[in-house]
Formats: structure tokens, C-alpha cells, sequence
């Protein structure tokens, strides 16, 4: 088979399928030009102690912010490691007052 | 004779598509340095992990390597020498650097990545004076599904209310806008805009009819976002905006059956 037909094909069908059914999914997303179409990081994070729930700036715990992080499957984890007080992580996300709880696996 | 097999049966002027392997070339290096710059902080133990493939972490010590080769395959790139390897060292390279770790994706990286694959499958040379038309095609439709995903992505209630410009525009210092204008309604109004000349662009690009409007209309697009974003990201909008800008010339260079040399003019949209 012709290389130069079967590259120009296959690379035209994932450029276009990929963003394609990413396009359905949360946004933003990797890898389909998804650019400021949105965010799915939390704009606040607190942890829960037993005597009180405090806010933690993150921000020097992450190397590079990008808005379309992973961070609740991520995040929660690693501030249960960072700081063995906290029971739960709270992230707070754009769309609601109230937060997401991840408990801490202790 | 169909339109695939007139695309591969074609070449096209070498000049554009050597411009275009030293902008992006250039842009490339100085991406290296910020790769750098952010993957020491990514790769750093005691930050946070966010594996592109689950369970997959990398130690630090690969950055070294990593960025050495792209940048030195990018030099090789930019001058033209050993095309085809160069490039596809660096677009290897910067592929990596996109899978080490989410933190390190990022949509002008991925974009500098493709082009780069795409200028080393042209072959072009220091003394080429055409190269095969069908990566070059590849490239421009490849900026087409840039902008029309960018566009078709901000169809979002959050993005169309102004919201996302709100948080990612300058509040203070040249070009930012006043606080007049820094409201929702005015926002959403630009953002709209912003779809609308996405779309534009998209297409325009490779109509006889609009494609000067479109060059004028893109450059004050790109250039408008990247002074007027927050300084946080506008190295990387800057960065984006010159390998997009940087493939508008390949749309005024015709195809051209192979084997045809003659002394090639830029031809007004004829393609």
C-alpha cells in the first residue's frame, strides 16, 4: 500500500475523530484544541481536620495549572499525604456552592 | 484524474513551506526552554502527579536528555540540515513531552508537534525549490480543524456568557480592557465574536474570495488575544499564534503537477 495515501488518511481521520468525540465529552479536554472553552479545575480547596476546615493554596503544589487537569482523581490523594491531620479534601468547582468531598483512605 | 491523487501528484513551492520550517523551528527551540522550565517543576518529587497514562510517572533525570536532543534536533531543523531526521527527532520529542504528564500538555506544543511531522515528511531542504504537495495540504486542513474545534468547543453556555474571558483577560496594564467593558454583557459579545471569527478563519483561509480579508482578520485575531490575555499564559497564546500565523503563506502558493519547476510567483488563491 501506497505510505504517503495511508498516512495522509489515517492522520486526517484521528485529527478529526478525536477532537470529534472529545467535543461530546467534559471540557476541556487534551489533544482537541479545546482552548479557554472552559475549566473542570476547582477554584477553591480546603481540607477538613477534626477541629476545623481550612483553605490550602495549591498552587505551589502544582507545577503547571492547566484547566483541564485531572485534579479530583489526583488531587484528594495527595494532600491526604501532604498533611496526615486531614480526614477529607473539599474542592470547589465553578458550577456550585457547595464542594466535592474526597474522605481520606487512611 | 480525482483530487487525492492530483494532491499527490503535485508539488509545490518550496519558498513558503521553508519559511514555515524556520518560524516554527524557532518557535520550537524557544519552546524547549520553556519545557524546560515547566517540566522541572512537573517532574519535580515533591509536586503533584497527574500521569496522562494511568500509573505512569517519569523521574526527573529524563528532562535532561529530552529537552538536550529537542533542542539540538530543533537547530538541525530550523537550518534546514537532515530534514527528514531532525524533524522527526523533534516532533518525537515534543510528542514525549506531551505524554510525560497532563501538566504538560499544552494545544501549541501539540500544534508545534504536528507541524514539525508535517514539514519533515515535505523533505524540504536548504536548496529544495519544490516538495511534494500533499504534507503541505495536510497542514493547512490540519489549521482548519484547529480553528473549527476551537470554535465548535466554545458553544458553551460558560464560554458564551463572557465568563471565561472574564477570568483570562488583563485587568490592568496596556491593553487591557477598561472596567466599562470588563461586564458580562460586553464580554459575552466579544466572545461570540470570538466563535464567529474562528469559524471565519476556518474557512476563509482557502477561499479565492476571502482569504486576504481572512489573512488581515486572522493576524489582528491572533495578535489582539495574545496582548490582551493574562501574562500567565500569554507566552504560550504567543507561541501558538506564530505557528498558526506562520502557515498562512502556504494558502497563496498553488499546486503544481510534479516535476514542473518554473519560476514560481505567489498566485492570488489559485489552488
Amino acid at each position: 500500500m501506497n505510505f504517503r495515501r495511508v498516512f495522509f488518511v489515517t492522520f486526517l481521520a484521528v485529527q478529526i475523530l478525536v477532537p470529534l468525540v472529545q467535543a461530546f465529552g467534559p471540557k476541556p479536554t487534551r489533544f482537541a484544541w479545546q482552548m479557554f472553552s472552559g475549566t473542570s479545575v476547582p477554584l477553591r480547596v480546603q481540607i477538613r481536620t477534626v477541629t476545623e476546615v481550612r483553605d490550602i493554596d495549591v498552587s505551589g503544589m502544582v507545577g503547571n495549572w492547566r484547566g483541564d487537569l485531572n485534579l479530583e482523581k489526583y488531587l484528594p490523594p495527595f494532600l491526604c499525604k501532604r498533611f496526615p491531620e486531614a480526614s477529607s479534601v473539599l474542592l470547589f468547582y465553578i458550577e456550585s456552592d457547595q464542594p466535592q468531598e474526597f474522605p481520606c483512605q487512611r | 484524474m480525482s483530487t487525492l491523487d492530483q494532491v499527490f501528484n503535485s508539488d509545490i513551492d518550496a519558498r513558503p513551506v521553508r519559511f514555515v520550517r524556520i518560524v516554527i523551528g524557532i518557535m520550537s527551540l524557544l519552546r524547549a526552554v520553556e519545557g524546560w522550565r515547566i517540566g522541572s517543576r512537573v517532574l519535580d518529587p515533591a509536586t503533584l502527579k497527574t500521569p496522562i497514562i494511568a500509573g505512569l510517572t517519569v523521574p526527573a533525570g529524563i528532562l535532561i536528555p529530552l529537552v538536550g536532543a529537542w533542542m539540538l534536533s530543533a537547530v538541525f531543523f530550523t537550518f534546514g540540515l537532515r530534514t527528514r531526521l531532525s524533524g522527526a527527532v523533534l516532533a518525537a520529542c515534543m510528542f514525549t513531552m506531551l505524554l510525560l504528564d497532563q501538566q504538560l500538555y499544552s494545544n501549541h506544543l501539540y500544534l508545534l508537534s504536528i507541524e514539525v511531522l508535517l514539514l519533515s515528511l515535505t523533505g524540504i531542504g536548504r536548496r529544495s525549490k519544490t516538495v511534494p504537495a500533499w504534507p503541505v495540504v495536510l497542514l493547512k486542513l490540519q489549521l482548519s480543524i484547529v480553528y473549527l474545534f476551537a470554535a465548535i468547543t466554545k458553544l458553551t453556555p460558560l464560554f458564551l456568557s463572557g465568563a471565561v474571558l472574564y477570568l483570562n483577560l488583563k485587568r490592568d496594564g496596556l491593553f487591557a480592557l477598561p472596567p466599562s467593558m470588563r461586564t458580562l454583557p460586553v464580554l459575552s459579545v466579544l466572545s461570540v465574536a470570538a466563535v464567529l471569527t474562528e469559524i471565519f478563519l476556518g474557512f476563509g483561509l482557502w477561499s479565492l474570495k476571502y482569504r486576504r480579508s481572512a489573512v488581515v482578520v486572522g493576524i489582528a485575531f491572533h495578535i489582539t488575544l495574545t496582548v490582551m490575555i493574562v501574562p500567565v499564559v500569554a507566552v504560550q497564546l504567543f507561541i501558538f499564534s506564530v505557528a498558526v500565523l506562520a502557515l498562512y503563506p502556504l494558502y497563496f502558493y498553488p499546486m503544481l503537477p510534479s516535476g514542473e519547476v518554473s519560476h514560481l510567483r505567489p498566485i492570488a488563491g489559485r489552488d
